[in-house]
């Protein structure tokens, strides 16, 4: 056969010596702020007993734990009350288990996580204030007013998900903005995408989705030329392209919780929802318009705390994007007012338990409005990137003119503006702190740990007894290990109990909610080889337990269960009493 | 030699050529003795372990095909990556193309089979002597088959201009278009060889873009793809399918597998070739029913590469239903056939696509094909699952089987979908937005052309059934 004597394509050599290139600002920020977060997130879980820490922090990592180590090991024990994404990120860390224990007793992993993600925030944020043309020593000052804010080093510590949240939503609102400038399609991608992970991490990303759809669709509406149809079609694709990622992940998380667990929206019509739990609390949804005024000067107020002049910031940037009909600038504002309001609306109408967290948005919205008063005039469109580009949100793109605002001063209008922002950006870190010190505003919840990285000072009584929590539980889970029972020998619902499965030293004895075979066993407890129920006070949340659900009665005589072993006393303001039961045969 | 020798003499070159020279690259046997062999082990241990070892047997196949699945969404990512950014072929601008003399073009051979098309011939002749190239130079053969009077008649009625040659291809088994292809090359003069169909209407500087394309390019590139699109999107979501698939193929991916280290499957037109190269590699063989794919993989095992042409033919996309199945069915049957004959010494066909281009080769000809053919009973499977959660299913999908398959059904098909939209932004052709939001109907479509398509080559493989055209609207009377 006749061939041709070719040569073949060479193939790529590897080079196996690592370049060190200097780091990319943005990923400089990154890791500074890693370390610092890490620091926290450490500090926070240490100090005072390890007591200090959010309730759905510490929940977090026990579901990552049940997933890996309970009784019954399955991914779908992931649960879907909460959007996945921040449990599944603590698989691998809490897979380290038998290598560090007190990543899961003492929810460290958590910790670590969140930080991780708070201060890719961070640079993320750095990215947005570079693109819009800020000055090095600006762009670095407001990125810090941001990292240093106590309410987001509070929440890069404590291993709730608002961390992960707001990396995406970061991202998005980065990648819009982008968008808006250079029309590149690889940019609209990536907000779909980040859009779509963001829903993964909260349920609230879909306010951002709506926000981000009108944008888009306006965006591209107003760019087209033609009549209204023709106008109509490029925005209905942009806006698809947009939102079909979110689209996505919202099908398919319901159709995954649908077929695992039988119910499409957990996070609504769960028995351990937001609606039971505030019937628990004896909250009732406002009835008056009065009541419902009230919630919202309470929502309002909050939000005020974390950021005392933002109302006036808001006018501030309005203002100098009028005097520059730099419309493309209120993208990115647009997304996170968005979510903002919807917080406020579900605050005014009662649909979520009322916490200081949900106005946390707001710290980098009114970042993001003073940037955009202080930011010097575009003078030329930017250059878009490049179509070959993939669209990386860790990457800082555009030039930035170093120290240029001072230039920028001109007219009173200008001083005004400028000195509202940077006033603004003053007042933000000493209100914050206060606001989380403050119980009317931030609740018992974060006290202790928050005080702790506030003040660095020593705690008021009140506050030593909110460090107790979870005190009583570790008590309860070393005295079941010191039973040294058989796998699937103590029934308990962990939705209250997350903290005595976590800690203890076999998680496999304990009978969970998350296990396939609880609803059977729950019935007949005798009969399915379990010897101990633990079983909260039927007060409050209690109620909600399954155990006391299934036998009301238990907790007070052992109705329907057997004999009382031991009450467990709590002394911290929770006052969970734990009582173990023995199961008659 | 007498005429009526060197025609039987050519008759006998293009049927059994490349069977009778290169009898390892012709699909004339759909199995080797080998493969016939390794089919027989393979149903064998599946029926054996059907009734000794069931549970295994299910475990082998569905960790086997969930393997393939997943292969294919690693690509897939791949693929959509340069979505983003895509590649552009070689650009030739038409003062460029223009700008070369007429003495120093090259001659150039255009075939143009047409079997049964006497309703647009005429047409076909039009466009053909559209085309921007000195006639001296130009070897236009219009293939016909000798006993098909009705299109012989329309050419005459027709009146071609004098440098358009009306080739007659004795009757002879198989009657395929590579075959007519090949009887059309023996007589050939030119020194590089395009195709076109009846139906296409090429850009008329295609040509001379080629010849300078080809000038500036080193030996080693031997054949270029212009870039097919359709001329009658609009007439029915069929119409607008078939065109949101064109442009997604030969707008991001044909460029990219281009420059990667994979051989490319050629369209069916509109390739440009140096006659030494194809005569080199055997030319086309008659008895594979996607020819172009088939020479597209032989040309690159043998040392040839090819480049993407930026220069659009266009074509009349398939308005018909049961004419689009046919016409799926036989793309599905030859990367079939074309999968095999490729397949049959896997070592050698390593050595020469090397491992990039073999994986390449078995995902895109091999694990297409067989996802297209497998898609059906996954999707009845997963169905099944949803609703009733058989025991028997989840014993042969474990964890760790069950979520990679759960992984590629979500995110390949969320990916395919938004590649549609988002080859619709790109290219701005925003009139496909209600084709590209319904895909899915799509791929069941193709699905069940592929299915059919399995079944042709077991039963009758070298059957070419021949698409009907003509089906476009015919354009408006102009008003006085």
């Amino acid at each position: 056969m006749s061939s041709v004597a070719v040569a073949r394509p060479r193939t790529r050599s590897l080079s196996w010596r690592i370049h060190l290139r200097r780091p990319s600002p943005v990923m400089l920020c990154f890791l500074i702020s890693l370390v610092a977060y890490e620091a926290a997130a450490f500090f926070v879980c240490f100090h005072g007993n390890t007591g200090a820490l959010a309730g759905d922090g510490v929940s977090r990592v026990e579901i990552a734990n049940r997933v890996l180590f309970s009784r019954d090991p399955h991914l779908a024990a992931i649960g879907f009350v909460w959007s996945p994404i921040p449990e599944l990120s603590l698989l691998p860390l809490v897979a380290l288990k038998p290598i560090f224990p007190v990543l899961v007793t003492g929810a460290l992993a958590g910790n670590i996580m969140s930080a991780v993600f708070m201060a890719g925030a961070a640079a993320v944020l750095l990215g947005v204030l570079t693109d819009l043309g800020l000055g090095r020593g600006l762009r670095w000052t407001l990125t810090a007013a941001f990292a240093l804010n106590p309410m987001i080093v509070l929440y890069a510590a404590n291993s709730m998900s608002e961390a992960y949240f707001l990396f995406f939503l970061l991202l998005v609102v980065r990648n819009l903005h982008l968008w808006l400038r250079s029309r590149e399609t690889g940019r609209l991608v990536a907000t779909g995408f980040y859009l779509g992970f963001a829903y993964l991490t909260r349920y609230e990303a879909g306010a951002a989705a709506i926000a981000v759809t009108g944008v888009v669709g306006l965006a591209s509406f107003t760019a087209a030329s033609g009549g209204l149809r023709r106008r109509l079609r490029p925005a209905c694709i942009d806006s698809a392209i947009a939102l079909v990622p979110f689209l996505t992940a919202f099908v398919v998380w319901a159709i995954t919780s649908w077929l695992i667990t039988g119910v499409a929206f957990q996070q609504f019509t769960s028995q351990y929802g937001t609606e039971p739990q505030l019937k628990a609390k004896g909250l009732t949804p406002p009835s008056t318009l009065s009541q419902t005024l009230h919630l919202a000067e309470q929502g309002v107020h909050w939000m005020l705390a974390l950021e005392p002049l933002l109302p006036l910031v808001v006018i501030a940037c309005l203002v100098v994007v009028i005097r520059r009909r730099n419309w493309v600038a209120l993208g990115g504002p647009a997304v996170l007012a968005g979510v903002l309001a919807f917080m406020l609306y579900v605050h005014m109408t009662l649909q979520v338990l009322p916490a200081l967290r949900y106005y946390i948005a707001a710290i980098p919205l009114a970042i993001l409005l003073i940037a955009i008063t202080l930011s010097p005039r575009p003078a030329v469109t930017p250059t878009p990137t490049p179509v070959g580009t993939w669209p990386d949100g860790l990457t800082a793109s555009a030039n930035a003119r170093s120290g240029a605002w001072r230039a920028r001063l001109g007219g009173p209008l200008r001083i005004a503006t400028v000195t509202v922002a940077l006033l603004a950006m003053a007042v933000a870190i000493p209100s914050a702190g206060g606001a989380l010190i403050n119980p009317n505003i931030a609740g018992s919840v974060n006290g202790p740990a928050a005080q702790a990285l506030v003040t660095f000072g020593p705690l008021t009584s009140a506050e030593k007894q909110a460090e107790l929590t979870f005190v009583v539980d570790r008590q309860v889970s070393v005295y079941v290990d010191s039973l040294h029972l058989r796998p699937g020998s103590v029934l308990i619902d962990d939705f209250l109990g997350y903290v005595i499965e976590m800690a203890s030293d076999d998680p496999t004895q304990y009978v969970i909610t998350s296990d396939l075979d609880f609803q059977q066993i729950l019935a007949d407890p005798a009969a399915n080889g379990v010897q101990y129920v633990l079983i909260p006070p039927p007060i409050g949340l209690g109620n909600l337990d399954a155990i006391n659900r299934a036998y009301p009665g238990a907790y007070a005589t052992g109705k329907g269960i057997g004999t009382l072993v031991r009450t467990f006393i709590d002394y911290s303001s929770k006052a969970i009493n734990w009582r173990l039961y023995r199961v008659a045969t | 030699m007498t005429p009526g020798e060197r025609e039987e003499y050519a008759l006998r070159e293009s049927v059994d050529g490349l069977r009778l020279r290169h009898p390892d690259y012709s699909a004339s046997r759909v199995l080797t003795g080998i493969q016939w062999m390794a089919l027989a082990v393979l149903v064998g241990a599946i029926a054996l372990g059907l009734i000794f070892a069931p549970l295994a047997v299910g475990l082998a196949l569905s960790g086997t095909i969930t393997a393939v699945y997943v292969a294919m969404l690693v690509r897939n990512i791949v693929m959509f990556r340069r979505l983003l950014a895509p590649c552009a072929g070689f650009e030739i601008s038409d003062a460029e193309a223009r700008a070369v003399p007429d003495d120093d073009l090259p001659c150039y051979t255009v075939l143009v089979p047409a079997f049964g098309e006497p309703e647009i011939i005429a047409s076909t002749l039009q466009a053909m002597e559209g085309i921007e190239y000195p006639r001296t130079r130009l070897d236009v053969k219009l293939l016909l088959e000798a006993d098909d009077r009705a299109t012989r008649a329309a050419v005459v009625a027709a009146r071609p201009a004098p440098h358009i040659e009306v080739v007659l291809v004795p009757p002879a088994q198989p009657r395929t278009k590579p075959k007519a292809l090949n009887f059309g090359l023996s007589s050939a003069r030119g020194d590089y060889v395009t195709i076109y169909d009846a139906e296409d209407r090429p850009d008329p500087l295609q040509l001379r873009r080629a010849v300078v394309a080809f000038s500036r390019a080193d030996s080693r590139l031997a054949c270029l793809q212009a870039k097919l699109d359709y001329h009658n999107p609009g007439q029915n979501l069929l119409t607008a399918w078939f065109r949101l698939e064109y442009l997604t193929w030969f707008g991001f991916t044909l460029p990219a597998i281009a420059r990667g280290d994979t051989p490319v499957p050629l369209g069916g037109t509109s390739m440009h070739i140096r006659t030494t190269a194809l005569q080199a590699v055997g030319a086309w063989d008659p008895h594979n029913v996607t020819e172009d794919c088939d020479l597209g993989v032989r040309l690159y095992r043998m040392g040839y590469r090819t480049g993407i042409l930026e220069s659009t033919t266009f074509e009349e996309a398939n308005s018909d239903l049961i004419n689009w199945v046919k016409q799926r069915s036989r793309w599905v049957k030859g990367y079939a056939q074309s999968w095999l004959v490729h397949m049959r010494h896997p070592i050698r066909l390593w050595r020469e696509l090397g491992t990039r281009g073999f994986i390449g080769f078995n995902l895109m000809v091999g694990a297409t094909t067989l996802t297209s053919v497998l898609n059906p009973f996954l999707w009845t499977l997963t169905a099944l699952w949803f609703t009733l959660h058989p025991v028997s299913l989840s014993s042969i999908f474990p964890d760790p089987i069950y979520y990679p398959a759960m992984l590629s059904l979500i995110v390949g098909n969320f990916l395919g979908y938004y590649a549609g939209l988002i080859t619709l932004r790109a290219t701005g052709r925003s009139e496909l937005l209600k084709a590209a939001l319904l895909m899915p109907l799509y791929w069941v479509l193709m699905s069940l052309a592929a299915i059919r398509a399995l079944l042709q080559l077991l039963i009758s493989p070298f059957v070419w059934e021949k698409t009907v055209h003509g089906l476009d609207t015919p354009l408006p009377e102009p008003r006085t």
